[in-house]
């Protein structure tokens, strides 16, 4: 249903009076984009399903499943293993993509109830026609994403309504295909896996061009502040507030309230997770603790008076952590409720009081403005008491480890904490301290340990590290005119590569490998985006000078720049960045245009995504999105349990094939990019693979040639030798680094190598393009 | 079906589990009847072991002992290479299991399909999600997890094993003089 679009100037009714009221059914109904309508605006579940069945083609699922049964349904359990079917007839490869579909879905609903709950908020609290304004003078193109899956121009908060009820409608769909008897094939779960994907970044955007434009967070702005990061930053001196989340609203509230009393400066507002990054795009003197992997660790120090939990990724314990130091909670979302009581409509000096006392663990109220209010009349109250065990009761209760392992056993990133406890015991606390810098916080070694020793407390404990850190805070969107200087040197290919690090905090080896990463990359002259938890990591790094490298480079979106476009939903800047190449430096039109420009996408912007810590299923549906613009993503080891890879054959010439604009013809092109997943073992690996899947076919000799030099150098790092695939890579003599021509010549002639044409390529048929 | 407990013990994955290498000479007789064995050393053999000597150490003496084609993944290449060992290829685990689970694939070393994998070296959760991904793409394939950590989805499997333990049970096994090849 499309086309119903009714405007009202002005109307009074039993609620009020209403100006400016528009109304549309499926269509927004602005009257300032010229574009022509593409081919697939607010396209069904199977409407890219030809474009989506190109990629597959080429990226071929690879199964891993965790589990060889189905529980979904009672004719289960099934035993899927050995080519058995299930009583549905359910294959294993079938059933492995459901559930990545069933993750992805998670992980768009989440993202699109998010922004749906962030755009009422902000209707009612700016009102319905209150404009869209991510990037003030620099940014035209608002919304790429909504622009090019929807073909609409939304202005106002209002607008972004329709666009979210899309989303919503798609998600249902998606989910119904995950029922028994629905969908079998395994190529059509991943292609609707492309699409939550697809629906995951409209919301993403939707949700960020919300709250930038109404909480007046940077606009684009490549000045960003750098804010404070870490735990040595907060002043526990004074009252101490920890909010942890996604959904900026209570957080934002309580800065407000803060700032309205003329309390600003007397209360540390700190955050853990997206809503910190939120939180300082508001204001600078927010703090952030770090990533989600803190939780356990801030809380357990007892340094916060009260904490404040809105939505995703928070622990499901943390009552129950918080209740052992007496730190009352205030929960603030339907989403996350804690089972506490809904205390919204009662007065705020009863909660207070509740709070204070100890009468109640917690509250929930679900007002922001509210939580703002009683969140600091509480904390201004403080704790009597804080608690972290000196060093000495670690040594005391390490005395009652047995050595059984069980804690190792449990440990995701695979610690000798058998070791460390061992070490302890003897009255040596360095090791356990030094394998808290690579703990993701999860505390299962607790849960696991016979003996009740709360090995991460001990941890936390044994560690004194206290530091300050600097991050340049969330820009927000890539400006139109960033876009117009290098969106040509990167579909060129002088410029080597945008390279994103993204995702949550599940490292096997610590963040300080995605700092490293970064550097690297900056240093390369890449572009570097981080966004979320990643963004946090990276800040947590200082290099021989004592430089983060935010401190270190530029946060503008150029070659060498290393840009923190903001919290989770702020990565649909950096997939938005690449459509905006196409429309703004190629002209490509992005009304319901996806196929086209994800075809252009995929074959021109060097784009790759890495998700180093990637635990989440958000993060499954924000790496989906990527793949079906045909940008590739690089996971780390913990993410291979996504359960399948997207992988590629470059041993297989017929994979490679592509459609020459210019000529009509099939042609070779090699394979570019190798993958659309992979999960890499070490960082060493996954940097030779991210420089190899920077390449495209549409790189001129001059643009080869530079991402060839950046992959044999880091192939050679990693691996101690020339690229055993160099020969798939090089067209033609001109690709090849000048300085290593004549070797490199030797090395191809000896692989039977032939000079090939660099055609205009593209997966698409004729009749596809506009 | 053996009630042996995974390395990690929550990685547990259906009906079926490795059965357990639990003497010398069953590992012995795997290697004896590999037609085309491939050994898959990833980055963690540099990690495991004693002050002097790791995983890797032993891996690769036997590697050059029984010329056994080596796919080093991870970042392991030069380290194999300064033990003497050139791998036939080094590969991501990924695109290597993608590539085994192919029954036209020519091999490592383009000299036919592998009957038999030896693997150790990956992380505990990569090297078990490659090995489900093996058991059920690549149902003929005979995979064999030397890592001292139980590993329910291969054919066969050490169990949790001690550094001493399992150094003693792998020299014994790949009959390797002691004090190196
Ligand atoms: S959905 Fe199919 S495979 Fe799963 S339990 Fe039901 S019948 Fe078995
Ligand atoms: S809390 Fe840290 S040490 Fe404990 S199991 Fe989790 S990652 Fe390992
Ligand atoms: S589980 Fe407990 S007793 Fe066992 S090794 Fe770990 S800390 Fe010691």
């Amino acid at each position: 249903m499309k086309g119903i679009d009714i405007r009202i100037g002005e109307i009074a009714s039993p609620l009020g009076r209403v100006r400016d009221l528009r109304v549309g059914i499926g269509r927004i109904g602005s009257g300032t984009w010229e574009e022509p309508a593409g081919p697939t605006p607010y396209p069904s579940m199977t409407a890219l399903r030809d474009w989506d069945r190109r990629l597959l083609g080429r990226y071929r699922p690879f199964y891993m499943p965790l589990c060889d049964l189905c529980c979904l349904c009672t004719y289960g359990k099934c035993d899927l293993s050995g080519g058995k079917r299930g009583a549905c007839g359910i294959t294993l490869a079938a059933q492995q993509s459901r559930v990545v579909l069933l993750a992805a879905c998670i992980g768009a609903a989440t993202h699109t109830s998010h922004a749906r709950e962030l755009v009422e908020y902000l209707v009612e609290r700016n009102g319905r026609t209150f404009p869209l304004d991510p990037g003030g003078l620099q940014v035209d193109l608002h919304m790429p994403h909504v622009e090019l899956v929807c073909g609409e121009r939304p202005e106002t908060l209002a607008d972004l309504e329709t666009i979210l009820d899309y989303c919503n409608a798609q998600l249902i769909d998606l989910l119904a295909a995950t029922h028994t008897g629905q969908e079998g094939d395994p190529i059509d779960f991943e292609s609707k896996v492309l699409h939550a994907g697809m629906i995951d970044h409209v919301s993403m955007e939707v949700a960020d061009v919300a709250q930038i434009s109404a909480f007046d967070f940077p606009k684009a702005d490549q000045g960003a502040l750098l804010v404070p990061l870490g735990l040595g930053t907060v002043d526990t001196e004074r009252p101490v507030i920890l909010v942890i989340g996604h959904n900026v609203p209570p957080a934002a509230a309580i800065l407000d309230y803060l700032a309205d009393h003329g309390l600003e400066g007397t209360v540390e507002v700190t955050g853990i997770c997206c809503t910190a990054i939120d939180m300082t795009r508001r204001s600078p003197s927010a703090k952030i603790i770090g990533p989600i992997s803190w939780q356990l660790r801030y809380i357990r120090s007892g340094i916060p008076d009260l904490v404040v939990v809105d939505e995703q990724c928070v622990r499901t314990d943390l009552l129950d952590e918080a209740a052992r130091l007496g730190i009352p909670v205030i929960a603030t979302s339907e989403k996350n409720c804690l089972g506490l009581a809904d205390r919204t409509d009662e007065l705020s000096d009863a909660l207070i009081e509740d709070l204070v006392s100890g009468r109640v663990p917690g509250v929930l109220i679900l007002d922001p403005e509210k939580v703002g209010e009683v969140a600091v009349r509480v904390a201004v109250r403080r704790r009597p008491e804080r608690a972290v065990p000196p060093v000495a009761d670690v040594i005391a209760l390490a005395a009652a480890c047995g050595a059984c392992g069980a804690c190792k056993g449990a440990c995701p990133s695979e610690k000798d904490l058998v070791g460390g406890m061992q070490a302890a015991r003897s009255g040596d606390t360095s090791v356990l301290a030094r394998m808290l810098r690579s703990c993701v916080g999860c505390g299962r070694c607790e849960d696991a340990c016979p003996q009740g020793i709360e090995v991460h407390r001990l941890m936390v404990a044994s560690c004194d590290e206290c530091e300050r850190f600097a991050i340049r805070t969330g820009r927000g969107p890539v400006q139109d005119i960033e876009i117009r200087e290098i969106g040509g040197p990167i579909v060129l290919g002088e410029i080597p590569g945008v390279v994103a690090f993204v995702g949550c905090a599940n490292y096997l080896e610590g963040g300080s490998e995605v700092a490293e990463m970064v550097t690297e990359f900056a240093k390369r002259r890449f572009v570097v985006c981080t966004s979320g938890c990643s963004a946090m990591a990276v800040a947590m790094h200082r290099d021989e000078e004592g430089l983060t490298p935010y401190e270190r480079f530029s946060g503008r979106f150029e070659a060498g720049g290393v840009v923190n476009v903001g919290s989770c939903v702020a990565n649909s800047h950096i997939s938005g960045a690449a459509i905006k190449i196409a429309s703004i430096f190629a002209k490509r039109s992005l009304s319901g245009n996806y196929a086209e420009v994800a075809d252009y996408v995929y074959n021109r912007v060097g784009a790759v995504g890495v998700a180093w810590g990637a635990m989440s299923q958000k993060a499954a549906a924000i790496a989906a999105g990527f793949w079906r613009l045909g940008i590739p993503v690089v996971v780390g080891p913990h993410g291979a349990k996504y359960r399948r890879m997207l992988l590629g054959r470059s041993d297989v010439d017929e994979d490679w094939m592509v459609r020459d604009r210019r000529s009509g013809e099939e042609v070779y092109v090699g394979p570019v990019p190798e993958h659309l997943f992979i999960a890499a073992e070490t960082k060493e690996e996954a940097m030779a693979i991210i420089a190899k899947l920077a390449m495209r076919p549409n790189d001129t000799s001059r643009g080869r040639s530079i991402k060839l030099s950046h992959y044999i150098d880091l192939y050679d790092r990693c691996y101690g030798r020339m690229p055993d695939d160099l020969h798939r890579f090089v067209r033609t003599k001109a690709d090849l680094p000048l300085m290593q021509k004549e070797e490199l010549l030797k090395v191809l002639e000896a692989r039977g190598w032939v000079e090939r044409a660099i055609p205009d390529p593209t997966l698409l048929p004729e009749e596809a393009l506009r | 079906m053996s009630r042996i407990t995974p390395g990690q013990p929550a990685m547990l994955g259906g009906t079926r589990t490795a059965t357990v290498i639990e003497k010398p000479a069953v590992l012995a007789a795997l290697v004896k009847r590999a037609k085309r064995p491939l050994l898959v050393v990833g980055h963690r053999a540099l990690v495991v072991g004693s002050d002097r000597e790791y995983v890797i150490d032993l891996l690769a003496r036997w590697a050059q002992k029984d010329s056994v084609p080596v796919a080093a993944t991870g970042d392991t290449g030069p380290a194999l290479r300064a033990r003497g060992v050139e791998p036939a290829r080094c590969i991501s685990a990924m695109n290597l299991g993608q590539r085994l689970a192919d029954p036209q694939w020519a091999g490592i070393d383009r000299a036919g399909p592998h009957d038999v994998i030896f693997i150790a070296g990956l992380s505990y959760a990569l090297e078990w999600t490659l090995l489900s991904g093996l058991r059920h793409g690549a149902a003929s394939l005979v995979t064999v997890s030397l890592s001292p950590a139980y590993e329910p989805h291969a054919s066969f499997s050490l169990p949790n094993l001690s550094w001493t333990d399992w150094r003693s049970l792998v020299t014994e096994a790949f009959a390797l003089e002691e004090g190196g090849a």
